[in-house]
């Protein structure tokens, strides 16, 4: 039923446009971060590591909660719309079955999103002129920013089935990502849901700064768990207002 | 025009889209706050300069993302009902437009004000040398009032004739992105980006001392040829909105 549901979803994300936006916005960082990285040469010399630094600044810190909310925002919006809510609901699907599948979705789209990134990032890191290819550590670090980027689509996922509009939980997405910037800033980046996409892409630093991975690990289930516990909840013991 | 200025208010009711802003300047001043806490100024009579200085910066980040939301808010209510052609048979499509536009600039010119109320009470708060100067403010007024209608302008065009409010949301966030990175790279090409003049319309520059991790900052005089630019840009992006809602409404036909 999980799998049904999954093409469902995908069918209702036709001819949205979505994957404009998910290919446009990370153009930004990359051609902005490789123009400040050759701005800067004088005081950054570590190479890859350097244009790192330059390309995550503001992208983990500020932008990639609001992109991740952008589409669980849109994957919610359908059910907001035209009683639909009242058809989601009397469907012959469990609750799991019908939050999973959202959040399988914005889960695949968590780990696409990064590997574009990872794409641009080795593009604008040839086109200045840095030598081969990116140390495998900075590939893994992006990889593991997309584990920080499912705790925001489950968090994100929960708030945009609660709150009807669009455009609020893409906010709170922003406002949650800068205060994860500055939490991560003062070392307690793991408690915060917002900040764990910093601290595994390891964001504006050229040595890793995740010296427990364990700890980044149980903070990521714990949170994943937490979220959609919270969301299926809802889905079952919340009446529906369509 | 009463009573439509009266309609629209009317929209909004129980929209909660006060919360919007109210959330914004509440996040702004926490973000100040802790901001103070670790900057190394050189004299206490930096901190008003330090103070607006961060403003503008946290407005180039926060400003563009609140005004796409609040043009989406506010034009949601006929978009989604789809009541843009009944409405349009009532209703002047140009005052229509109008009415849009300067509740949201209503909005806006609030949260303005609440962050100069703001401002004053966070310096007294950390006992700021001086006062701020009438320069200081109009430099802040023109910085963070006239760049944030200019913005909240092309967002409510977007959110007019987007049915789907991912791409006026996705102008905000991008133009959130480029804001920003204009703080850090200074080039003309800046010129033709609205949400750049949040810094081409800066007045107060910084010297970071390497060594001692100490900066100072100084007045410079505005960009009066970036002013210039946006004040002529404004009224322009306004008619041509207006001519192009009334020409080609959607749903209207």
């Amino acid at each position: 039923m999980l799998t049904i549901c999954m093409k469902t979803e995908q069918k209702k994300l036709k001819h949205s446009h979505l994957w404009m936006v998910f290919a446009g916005i990370p153009l930004l960082p990359a051609v902005l971060g490789g123009g400040n990285y050759l701005n800067n040469l004088e005081m950054l010399k570590s190479g890859w590591y350097s244009l790192w630094t330059q390309h995550s600044l503001f992208y983990a810190g500020f932008f990639y909660g609001p992109l991740i909310a952008i589409y669980c925002s849109y994957i919610w919006r359908v059910e907001h719309l035209n009683y639909n809510w009242n058809s989601l609901m009397t469907m012959p699907t469990s609750e799991w079955d019908i939050f999973l599948a959202k959040l399988l979705m914005a889960l695949r789209c968590t780990v696409a999103l990064q590997l574009w990134v990872g794409v641009l990032f080795i593009l604008s890191g040839k086109i200045v002129g840095l030598p081969g290819l990116p140390p495998g550590e900075i590939l893994f670090w992006l990889l593991r920013g997309s584990l920080g980027g499912m705790v925001t689509a489950a968090l994100q996922l929960v708030m945009s089935m609660m709150v009807r509009s669009f455009a609020a939980p893409v906010a709170v997405a922003l406002l949650g990502s800068v205060a994860g910037f500055l939490l991560s800033g003062k070392g307690v980046g793991m408690f915060w849901p917002y900040a764990l996409m910093t601290e595994g892409m390891n964001a504006n630093k050229s040595t890793d700064v995740l010296s427990s991975p364990v700890g980044f690990g149980v903070a990521v289930c714990g949170f994943l768990v937490l979220f959609t516990v919270v969301g299926v909840g809802y889905l079952k013991y919340k009446d529906v207002h369509a | 025009m009463l009573g439509e200025w009266k309609t629209e208010w009317m929209k909004v009711r129980h929209r909660k889209i006060a919360l919007i802003p109210a959330a914004f300047l509440l996040f702004t001043f926490l973000w100040l706050s802790w901001a103070a806490g670790s900057v190394h100024m050189e004299s206490a009579e930096d901190g008003w300069l330090w103070l607006l200085m961060c403003l503008g910066l946290v407005n180039t980040i926060l400003v563009p993302t609140m005004a796409a939301m609040l043009a989406s808010r506010l034009c949601d209510v006929e978009l989604k009902g789809n009541t843009l052609k009944l409405l349009c048979t009532m209703e002047r499509k140009g005052r229509l437009f109008d009415m849009k536009l300067l509740t949201g600039a209503s909005y806006l010119s609030v949260y303005v004000a609440a962050e100069l109320v703001m401002m004053v009470a966070f310096g007294r708060m950390h006992h700021f040398a001086g006062e701020i100067t009438l320069r200081l403010l109009v430099c802040f007024l023109l910085q963070s009032g006239l760049v944030s209608l200019g913005v909240l302008l092309l967002q409510m065009m977007l959110s007019l004739f987007s049915a789907n409010q991912i791409l006026p949301l996705a102008v905000g966030l991008a133009g959130s992105f480029l804001g920003l990175f204009s703080w850090f790279m200074q080039s003309p090409f800046w010129r033709p980006v609205v949400w750049a003049y949040y810094n081409l319309l800066g007045y107060i520059g910084q010297d970071w001392d390497v060594e001692s991790r100490i900066v100072s900052y100084y007045e410079v005089p505005m960009d009066r040829q970036a002013l210039i630019i946006f004040l002529i840009a404004l009224p322009v992006g306004y008619v041509l909105g207006r001519r192009l809602f009334i020409r080609r409404t959607p749903g209207c036909g």
